[in-house]
Order: C-alpha cells, then structure tokens, then sequence
C-alpha cells in the first residue's frame, strides 16, 4: 500500500528566519521562529486566497522561538478557547489567548513567580475529550524537569453536582500546579509528550526516554536510545516523543549519529515494538538502518493512530503504516516548489545551499480541518523547512 | 613644661595637657603628609609628575620624619583610597597597608624609570622585576590600572606598560608602519604593538583577505600551506581575543582597501558566536571592533552537510548544560547590542542553530580535518 499526498498551498518566506516550530488546531497553524514571531495561518482558505494574506503574527520575544503548542476547545455552553504556548530561546514560556473571531491576542500571565524563574525548553497543551478529565500543560526545562499543570478554562462552578450543561460559564483560565517530575540527574529534557491514558514521556539529550504516570508523578519505564553509538557516546539525543491517540503506542525519535530513527514503544508493559526503517541497499549505508538519512525533527500521528508522519534534516517527510511499520509515502521536499517565486530561499545568506531545505517539524491535519477540495474526506500534512517556509499537502484520491 | 632632658614627653605628660579623649588623640597623632594621585596636569609630563610625587613621599619620610599618606583619587569612583605609611592610629584596619603602599611606590618609580627610557614593557616584565613584593601578576595589574585611572589616563598604554602580546599574524606581504617597523612577510609573528598614529602599509593588491581564526593550531597549519599563505593574511587572537589584536584588526581594516575581504573563523559552539561578536563589536572603545569582519563558520550546516557520509555528524558533541546556559545569556546580549542587523541575526541564527540541534563542533573537525580545504570551498561561495 502506498499513499500519494499531494502540495495544496504553500508559503515561502513565512518568517524572516529559521521556522523551528509548527502546531495545528482547528482554526490556525501555528509557526514560531528563531525570528522571534510567531504566526497563526489561518486553516480554511477559499480558492485562491495566499497563505500570507490570512494569517495573524505576533512578536512574542527577540531571542527568537523555538517551540509551539496550540489548543482549541469548544467548552460546554460553547465557549470557543483558543490557545498557543511557545517558548523563547531565552527559556521563558509565554502563553496567548487568541480570539478567533477578531485575531485579538491576549497575553496570558498564568505562572507563578517561581515558574517564570525557569529555563523552559518544550510544552504541550493536552487537550481532554472527556469530561471527567482536565485539560493539562506540560513543559520541560533545561535542567531535566518536567512540570504539570491542569489547564482549567472556566469558572470554577460553585454547586458542581447540579451542573447544567447549557448554562454558559465564564471565562477564566488559569493554571493549577500538578507537579514536577525531577530528572535523576541534570540533563537536557529535549521533548515530553502527553497521553489520554494519563502518560508523560520525557525524552533527554543523551538518548533516554522517562515514562512516568502523571497520578504519582512516578517514572514507570526508562527506554534508551537503539541507535548506533558515535565515539563518544553522545549521537543519540532524543528530538521528538509522541503518544499515539489512544495512547497505546509512544514513538521517539533519537538521533543515531547524523541518521535519524524512530523507534515504536507499547505503553502498557513498556515494550519496544520496533523501528520504523527505510531499506537500505546501497553499498555506502550497509550497516545502517534508520528512518531519515538525517536528525528526524518531529513525529505526528494521525487521528486514527494508523499512521505516523517523520520528517528529518535530510528534506523529507515520510508517513509510515503503525501496524506494519512500513513507508508509505515520502514527500521530497525542495525550495523550488514554492508557489511564490519570488519567496524562494534556495540559498541563504551565507550562500549556503538550501535546495532540498531540512524539515524542522511536520503535523498530520484532520479531515475537515483545512476545507478546500478533498479537506473535509482526506486527511492532510503540514511541514515548515529550514527554507523558511510552510507547506501544507492533503492526501490525493477521494475526491 | 617642655624639658631639656627629655625630648618625648611620657604619656602622663600628654595626658596631664590634654584632658580630653579628642585632645589626646589629636596631640599623639603625627604631622603627616598628605600626597595625591590625581588628574595629570597638561602642563606636566608623567614623568616629572610621578618624579615630584616620589621626592616628595622620600623627603616626608627620610628627611622630616613625616608618616606619608597616600591618596588616590578616582574620577569614577565615589570612594577614595587613603593609606598611611608608615602606620599610624588606631589599629582599625585589617591590614595595614604598606604592602599596598609600597607597591604602588615601586611601581611608580618603575613607570617613570620607563618613560625616562623611552621605553615600554609588559605587565609580567614589571613583575619579574619584584616578585617577592609583588606576589602574582594580578597584584600588578590591578595597581597599574588604580594609578592609571587616577592620574586619568585612559589605558595602561600611556603609562607605557602593555599587555604581553598574545595575538599572532602572518602575512603574504610585508607590512610596514610607523618609522622603518615591519611585519615580515611569510613568517609567523606577533602582533606588533602600535601608537594611535600607527598606519599600516603594504602591496595590498597580493591580499585577497583577512581571516581570523579562533584556534592557534588551525592558524599555523594554514600559515605553512601555501594555498592559503600566498593570499590571505592570517590573524589569530589564540581563544577569546585580547585587546591588542583587536586593535590591529581594526587598523588593518582603516588601511586595507575594500576589495580585502574581512572573515573570521570559530569553533562552532556558544564562546566560538562569543569571540568572534568580540573582534566583530564591542560597546567600550570602536577602535578596538572591526565592523567589516564577516562571521563565516566554522557552522553547524557545514560538519552535517559535509560529504563523508560514514563519519558524518560523529565530531558533534552534545551541548552541555553550561554551554547551554551560557548561549542563552549571550542571545540575550546580543539582541541587545547595536550590531548592524544582517550581522546581528547572523550570529544569532547560528547561536539558536546550535541551541537548538544541541550539537557543537571543534573547527578542527570540519572536513575531514582539512581546514585549508574547507576554507578554500567556503571562499568559492562568494
């Protein structure tokens, strides 16, 4: 089986510098780069509307951004919340409040003084479909530590047993520590990931991935990295964790010196289910086995949990069949086929070559998700490149 | 009731004419001699100036038996040194200062022997002098730097002590300036000391650029190559750069005609961004930045995008947690720091690269180990 994706829109020259991070709900994709800004293109586009024409930009920090997480949730009462956690290369967090109707942004000022005093690397908003259950932010910092909070959006109710659910509440988000999750030692916390089942996996620098259940705080497995060793033994840093939608299945993505694997982990008993590859004949790469011919940047699941995009340095996104662990598509990415020609950045300003640009971080769309033809049937993918741009592809057939 | 047969009073006597505690101490306190360190007079050379200061402490001290006290007075500080020699008065002080005392003396005779001689020495010259009073190169400097700034003088240069030369050049041709000085050509040399007049000249047209090169090592390999020696003039500071070469850089940047490419070559690693933002731009002196510097590599882009596949990305190293916290603090810097912008986002694009693959390489690596190779494909891309 293969699955063909093909290039509905694309932006070149998107931001002004490196893009190192992309996030995608419903209404935006959501970019931040090493340029300090981050930008939310907005997801539904009609014919022939450019990217560039509808999109919401915001200068958040000038050290630049490197990492983004959005949120979006219709809560009871049909509240619409839109949110965007980014992080600046300075390691603070900063948090936005974007109302879709007007493009407004609101700073939001939910850490303590305490909190704001951390170096932070990564975040995720998890958003809960169930009822029972909060929404959660969650975040790294340099250190090693990975820190939990619930993300509560309303009001507390005052008389919670006899809850109307059309009543409308107000509005007040705001942030309730959970904890921390200390590393053992001091180093880099890289990545984290969060689970419905109630999982945070954490991956390191030095090619480990902490398991712990978020009930105790407690880390429940330790995976190290499988990649080849360099000299010294230090090419195996982890770039990316992510659960599966069900939270069955973990996949890391870790360096194994320039190459870049993922390797797929079961999260009940903590077993490595395999290791997702291409096939290697040429006669340079015999002993290689890995899932990019460069660092794998970012990994995303598919709604259904059946598919996992991969993207790497070597400019290629690659979506893969879970159960089979087997390639089903790469995309090859090159800074000609941007639609703009004149926000080609085939070369930057060191006349460094970005032809075939790295792919810093790849997002799987749902259906009905971007609109346009085939957006409501087919899933679709959304990538940004070193090339400073941002593509978007939706998957061919169906329509 | 002075006496003839005792020349002293006992201390009975001394209490018996001061019957207060105030006249008491006023009466036991010597007559001293106060001696300050101030702003040089345009009138008066240094010279003659630190000449009258030493007469006057030696007459104080030899002739009249007046404990010295010695004053130095900064512009820019509130506070005021004063020190008593020899010492007297109640024992406040932790220490008393003639150790201080006496190395700011012989330092100062040390400075007029040398501006009688015409002649300029290093810091460490001057404390060889004197180890044993002195005790470690820091003491000196530190003192040199007090008198410096309290006869207001804007650098040590003026008192005609310099730092020991640490940066070293190699040119393809020969370098002249001030009267009858060189730099030889083809030859390993220090970088030469210079006064503010100091021009230098040579065929410029043999000189496709200037390269600045973090690493010693790398410096002398390319010194000895002859792709690189017959066209480049080669400057290395050896690590983070001292104010001397510096300087240099930024006088060969006023001689040199603008065809003469300006590059600077580092470690790829947060104190590689660091050193070369210090030959590039600094917010205390402009003559000691060199604008037309180009930051060029070593990059990160460069060691993953080299060509050997097997070794590929097995020289980078993992960014440490320091290396980490210091690249965060020298963004925060440079963001803030009036650098033209292209360079700014430059070096900061390469500081947020390496923060964020969390790799750092040596230039040593890059290539196969063969810089000058590396070098002569980075020069083909302009």
């Amino acid at each position: 089986m293969s699955k063909l994706y093909i290039s509905t829109t694309n932006c070149g020259k998107a931001h002004e510098s490196d893009i190192f991070g992309i996030a995608l709900s419903s209404p935006y994709t959501a970019t931040v780069s090493g340029d300090g800004s981050l930008k939310l293109w907005q997801n539904r586009l009609m014919d022939g509307d450019k990217p560039k024409e509808h999109v919401l930009s915001k200068f958040v920090h000038k050290t630049g951004l490197h990492h983004v997480d959005t949120f979006h949730s219709v809560e009871q009462g049909g509240l619409e919340v839109f949110l965007v956690a980014c992080v600046s290369f300075s390691g603070q967090l900063f948090l936005y409040s974007v109302d879709p109707k007007t493009g407004t942004f609101e700073e939001l000022d939910l850490l303590s003084k305490n909190e704001k005093q951390r170096s932070y690397w990564c975040v995720k908003l998890f958003k809960s479909a169930d009822r029972a259950v909060s929404h959660k932010m969650v975040a790294t910092d340099v250190k090693g530590s990975t820190l939990v909070w619930t993300l509560k959006l309303l009001k507390p109710d005052e008389q919670d047993e006899i809850q109307d659910p059309e009543a409308i509440r107000e509005r007040d988000i705001h942030l309730e520590a959970l904890g921390e999750i200390p590393a053992t030692e001091a180093k880099f916390a890289t990545s984290v990931d969060i689970s419905v089942k109630g999982i945070v996996a954490t991956g390191f620098q030095d090619g480990s991935v902490v398991v712990s259940q978020l009930e105790t705080l407690r880390a429940i497995y330790n995976f190290e990295g499988f990649g080849i060793k360099g000299t010294e033994e230090s090419s195996g840093t982890v770039r990316d964790v992510k659960f599966s939608p069900l939270g069955g299945l973990l996949a890391v993505a870790n360096d194994s010196g320039s190459y870049g694997c993922v390797t797929l982990y079961e999260t009940q008993y903590g077993e490595r289910v395999g290791n997702l590859t291409v096939p290697t004949h040429s006669s340079q790469n015999s002993m290689a086995s890995f899932t990019h011919d460069g660092w794998v940047f970012g990994v995303s699941f598919n709604s259904t949990g059946e598919f996992l995009a991969t993207c790497g340095y070597d400019g290629k996104v690659r979506v893969w069949d879970v159960k089979q662990r087997e390639r089903l598509s790469t995309l090859n990415i090159s800074a000609g086929d941007i639609e703009e020609e004149e926000d080609i950045v085939s070369q930057d300003e060191n006349g460094d070559s970005l032809k075939t640009p790295p792919v810093m971080g790849v997002t799987f769309i749902n259906k009905g998700v971007r609109g346009g033809i085939g957006g409501d049937t087919n899933e679709g993918l959304a990538c940004v490149c070193l090339d400073r741009s941002v593509r978007w592809f939706r998957e061919a057939g169906g329509v | 009731m002075k006496t003839e047969h005792s020349l002293t009073e006992s201390l009975r006597e001394y209490m018996n004419h001061n019957p207060t505690r105030k006249d008491l101490t006023d009466a036991l306190t010597p007559r001293t001699r106060d001696i300050k360190l101030t702003k040089l007079q345009p009138s008066q050379s240094l010279e003659s100036e630190i000449e009258t200061l030493l007469s006057l402490a030696r007459n104080g001290i030899e002739q009249h038996n007046e404990p010295v006290v010695l004053i130095i007075e900064w512009e820019k500080r509130t506070h005021k040194l004063k020190m008593n020699y020899p010492y007297h008065g109640f024992e406040t002080l932790k220490d008393p200062p003639a150790m201080k005392i006496a190395v700011l003396l012989s330092l100062l005779s040390r400075i007029s022997a040398i501006a009688k001689s015409r002649d300029i020495c290093t810091i460490r010259d001057v404390f060889y002098l004197n180890v044993e009073l002195y005790k470690s190169q820091q003491i000196v400097s530190e003192s040199l730097r007090d008198i410096a700034e309290s006869f207001q003088l804007s650098d040590l240069n003026a008192l005609g002590i310099v730092a020991a030369q640490k940066g070293l050049c190699c040119t393809p041709v020969e370098l002249s300036f001030d009267i009858d000085k060189l730099i030889l050509k083809n030859q390993k040399s220090l970088v030469p000391l210079m006064t503010p007049t100091t021009e230098l000249s040579g065929n410029w047209s043999l000189v496709k650029r200037v390269v600045v090169l973090e690493k010693d090592a790398i410096f002398s390999k390319l010194a000895e190559n002859p792709l690189i020696n017959q066209q480049c003039i080669l400057v290395t500071g050896k690590g983070f750069p001292d104010w001397l070469t510096r300087h240099f850089l930024y006088k060969m940047m006023l001689s040199c005609p603008p065809t003469v490419l300006f590059e600077i070559y580092t470690d790829s690693d947060p104190y590689g961004i660091e050193i070369a933002l210090k030959y590039i731009y600094n917010d205390v002196n402009t003559v000691y930045q060199c604008p037309r510097l180009v930051y060029r590599g070593v990059m990160i882009q460069d060691l993953l995008q080299s060509g050997d596949t097997v070794h590929r990305g097995l020289q980078l190293l993992d960014l440490s947690a320091r290396d980490l916290s210091y690249a965060m603090n020298l963004l925060k810097r440079l963001v803030n720091t009036t650098l033209k912008a292209s360079k700014k986002r430059l070096l900061m694009r390469e500081v947020q690269r390496q923060m964020f693959y969390q790799k750092k390489a040596e230039m040593n690596t890059v290539h196969g180990a063969d810089f000058a190779k590396y070098l002569v494909t980075k020069s083909g891309t302009t």
